[in-house]
């Protein structure tokens, strides 16, 4: 039934063979890709899917001949087009570079080259590989910006890349990785950070350019659920190696390895059936990887020999698989030791809770009356109102730049250019937060977006959690001791995190600090500001979980702030859906979610990648 | 680096001669009894190098620190308001910028007559307006940082964001203002002290001005202080750039 790997015939013939690829750090030697083996076919998207630092860019970029400065191949091959990458010269690599792989970066806005207009940008990749007619070139940017649905009018051409959308300006950059029609493209999280309507047209530019030039495409991506649905395969990553590849259709239904169905557990279900699990624990780094299975020490259901001996990737098959017409490609590899058995256990379907507060409005503990603000000359809120009531999870949700986060700083006293009243318990507060009473500005408690940069780099744990203490009670730090560990025990952190430093810590570590230095304030409205929106998908059910218990257990009332509406069901009580700076539906979320009377709450709620799934499969795009 | 402080800081104990005393012919050659023989008016130059650095690194150091403090104060305050005053200071310090230091230095000094005290205040002042606008800068990008926000928001005051959230996350860049400035303090006193400024009987500068005259006859006259001046300044700068890396490091 499963044979190792090695004796599988594995690629012969493909467009890429990756075979026993190992890449090292220069220094210690430590593994950051072990033991990695993949193909890919002719015109075939394979997505590779896995966490922060699980080592898929740079697996990604290790097709393209390239590590970063610190890394260094130690085994292995890596074979595009027939081409040995690893043993091409520096010159080889530059003509295969572009022409032969090309790859798309994640951050658009560093990849293209601020200095130079549009069309320079397509001439010097074209003029590279070898078209050096003017008309010719013309004709192929037309061609291809028509492609990702962008304007071909001079003007557009001669645009600077600053005056391009976000979306726009990664369209062009995928434009470009097509020019010369590469067998095959990498692109690094291409759609992270765009909001779901955008990301759909990148999606749709992608679809379009790779039918158009036959191209093998691994797209390298932490959204499982996007993948899932835009890719032909899936290989799943985590801590250096692929723990489980199948055909992406295929993997949806029957993942075997813990952590792949821990993935698609941890992802928010929008018609909110399913509870959210996390999956409890981090990555390891390269440093903390242990002999055994490297996952064995978050997995549920881990054996003693998961510690001892690491799993080989093996080929697993079904009774119940249809005959396979094509062998090749529903080809299912797992890397785990109870694959077999895993298959067979009742997968935890725990409901989804909903105790729905039946919350009246006039209860309403923060209200904020007419709010309308300004970002210099321009509006950003109009005529907004918010009540948070008592003891209820209130969700905020809107795209970026619909205004969400000037309300909360708004709320806090962040933000002072706006008119209008914000009332806690009744009373007005001051637009400066510096100017709001002591009690006021304990009682409203905001948690920042991004962990990164919400904890002083050079101050200890215990110093940060104790912070508000000294400011709200004069608490000295050694005296507020107790407090800071009974506060970092609520949000599950130990006493060991005491004295160590922001920089030790990962991104949901970082969050739960920054959670428990709201918490020690003792508020009555938490205002939480996309605060899972930098976690990775495990760790944001996680952390999620952990808002709703605490928020449950401690009857503060949260404003929670997202762009994430499937999220949003598993934590709120009321949803308000905000856009370009208006309120267009307010409700309880049951109520919301069953029945959403604004079109765009609907547009929002389809957002979901099964809706993509359909619009693809129901409208393909047009061949060029 | 080190061996220059050294010289500076136990020279005067070690000297075999007072720096002051005529002893020789000027320009002597070096002999046993004056290693680097003698200067324009018969004076020993090794006692003199040994003797003259103290004061000049004694006095760089103090106008460094008063220099450099000031400024970090007033760059994290310009650099955390935005308030009507505050844009005014700013404009003021461009102006300062935009003048010729040493003409104005060399300008006060001539009203007030060299004293140590008005020499390190000139010095001080000196670095105020070009730091300041580094350091404003550098707080300019901390103070967007989200942790500064919490701060405000829970309402700490003012004095305690500045000093105990901002300051240590942009020691690195006044690591290297130090530095930077030690080693122009340095020049600069060397520079007063060579077109005549100086507060003390003996230093650095003011012996390559008196004997650049005898640069020929007697070129260790001129050559050992000019070393030990540039000797230092190499290695405050290596110094300085090595504290920076190292604080900076630590945080990210």
């Amino acid at each position: 039934m499963s044979r190792p790997l090695s004796e599988r015939q594995i690629g012969h013939g493909s467009l890429v063979v990756v075979d026993g690829l190992n890449i090292v750090t220069t220094r210690g030697g430590l593994h950051v890709i072990r033991d990695v083996s993949f193909h890919m076919e002719r015109g075939e998207v394979v997505g590779l899917v896995g966490e922060t630092g699980c080592g898929k860019s740079t697996l990604g970029l290790s097709l393209l001949g390239f590590v970063r400065p610190g890394l260094t191949f130690a085994t292995g091959t890596v074979c595009v087009c027939e081409q040995d990458m690893l043993k091409a010269t520096s010159r080889e690599l530059r003509a295969l570079r572009g022409s032969t792989i090309s790859y798309v970066p994640q951050d658009s806005v560093t990849s293209l080259n601020p200095g130079l207009r549009i069309e320079q940008q397509f001439d010097e990749v074209l003029s590279v590989h070898g078209v050096e007619a003017r008309g010719e070139r013309r004709a192929r940017i037309d061609d291809l910006l028509t492609q990702v649905d962008l304007p071909t009018s001079t003007e557009f051409l001669r645009r600077y890349p600053h005056q391009l959308s976000g979306g726009q300006q990664q369209r062009v950059a995928i434009a470009m990785s097509f020019a010369c029609k590469p067998p095959v493209v990498v692109m690094d999280e291409p759609t992270t950070g765009l909001d779901v309507a955008t990301q759909r047209k990148v999606l749709d530019a992608i679809d379009v350019l790779r039918r158009g030039s036959d191209s093998a495409v691994l797209f390298v991506s932490h959204d499982l659920s996007m993948l899932a649905a835009f890719a032909d395969r899936l290989a799943v990553m985590y801590a250096g190696q692929i723990v489980e590849t199948a055909a992406s259709a295929h993997l949806r239904r029957r993942a075997r390895h813990p952590y792949t169905f821990g993935l698609f557990e941890a992802i928010p279900d929008p018609t909110g059936r399913r509870a959210l699990v996390g999956v409890p624990g981090n990555s390891p780094t390269p440093e903390q990887r242990l002999d055994g299975c490297s996952f064995a020490p978050r997995c549920r259901y881990a054996l003693p020999a998961c510690r001892d001996a690491e799993p080989r990737l093996t080929s697993v098959q079904h009774d119940d698989d249809p005959p396979k017409s094509d062998g090749e490609a529903s080809t299912h590899l797992v890397r785990c030791l109870r694959s077999k058995e895993l298959a067979l256990l009742p997968r935890q379907t725990a409901p989804s809770r909903h105790p729905s507060l039946a919350g009246e409005v006039e209860a309403s503990l923060l209200i904020a009356d007419d709010l309308v603000a300004w970002h210099g000359p321009r509006r950003v809120l109009d005529h907004v109102d918010v009540h948070v009531p008592a003891g209820q999870c209130v969700a905020l949700v809107g795209e970026s730049g619909s205004g969400k986060t000037t309300i909360a700083r708004c709320l806090v006293g962040l933000h002072v250019h706006f008119d209008g009243e914000v009332r806690l318990r009744g009373r007005r507060l001051e637009r400066k937060a510096r100017n709001r009473p002591r009690d006021t500005r304990r009682l409203l408690q905001y948690v920042f977006q991004n962990p990164y940069s919400s904890l002083n780099p050079r101050r200890s744990i215990a110093s940060i959690v104790a912070q508000p203490l000294r400011v709200f009670f004069g608490t000295r730090e050694q005296a507020a001791r107790h407090e800071v560990v009974q506060a970092l025990a609520s949000v599950g952190l130990g006493e060991e995190y005491l004295h160590r430093y922001p920089h030790e810590l990962s991104g949901g570590e970082r969050q739960r600090v920054a959670l428990a230095r709201a918490l020690i304030a003792g508020p009555s409205v938490l205002i939480c500001d996309e605060v899972t929106s930098s976690l990775d998908v495990s760790v944001q059910a996680v952390t999620v979980d952990l808002l709703r218990r605490l928020q449950v257990d401690s009857g503060v009332s949260m404003l929670f702030i997202t762009h994430d509406l499937p999220l949003v069901r598993h934590i709120a009580d009321r949803v308000m859906v905000l856009h370009g700076g208006r309120l267009l539906e307010e409700g309880p979320a049951d109520q919301l979610f069953a029945s959403p009377r604004d079109p765009y709450t609907k547009s929002l709620l389809t957002a979901d990648t099964d809706a993509w799934t359909a619009h693809r499969t129901a409208d393909p795009p047009p061949q060029t | 680096m080190l061996p220059v402080a050294v010289i500076a800081f136990v020279g005067p104990f070690v000297s075999p001669h007072d720096p002051t005393d005529l002893l020789s012919s000027p320009y002597a050659s070096p002999t046993r009894a004056y290693p680097l023989g003698t200067d324009t008016l018969g004076r020993d130059v090794l006692s003199q190098l040994l003797c003259g650095g103290l004061d000049l690194l004694l006095e760089a150091m103090i106008a460094t620190l008063l220099g450099v403090g000031l400024a970090v104060i007033l760059g994290m305050l310009l650099g955390t308001s935005s308030s009507r005053a505050s844009g005014f200071a700013l404009r003021v310090n461009d102006t300062l910028l935009a003048l010729p230091q040493i003409v104005l230095a060399l300008l006060v000094l001539t009203r007030i007559g060299p004293s140590v005290a008005a020499l390190v205040l000139v010095v001080a002042a000196f670095h105020v307006p070009q730091t300041t606008r580094v350091i404003r800068a550098a707080t300019l990008g901390v103070a967007q940082e989200d942790f500064v926000q919490s701060a405000e928001v829970i309402g700490m005051s003012r004095g305690r964001i500045l000093f105990f959230e901002i300051l240590p996350n942009i020691t690195a860049p006044v690591f290297v203002e130090l530095g930077i400035r030690l080693a122009i303090s340095t020049v600069t006193l060397a520079s007063l002290g060579y077109l005549g400024f100086t507060g003390a009987q003996t230093d650095w500068g003011r012996m390559v001005y008196e004997n650049q005259g005898g640069l020929t006859i007697q070129p260790w006259a001129v050559l050992a202080p000019a070393a030990a001046i540039a000797v230092f300044l190499i290695g405050m700068n290596l110094i300085s750039d090595g504290l920076a890396r190292a604080s900076g490091a630590r945080g990210t």
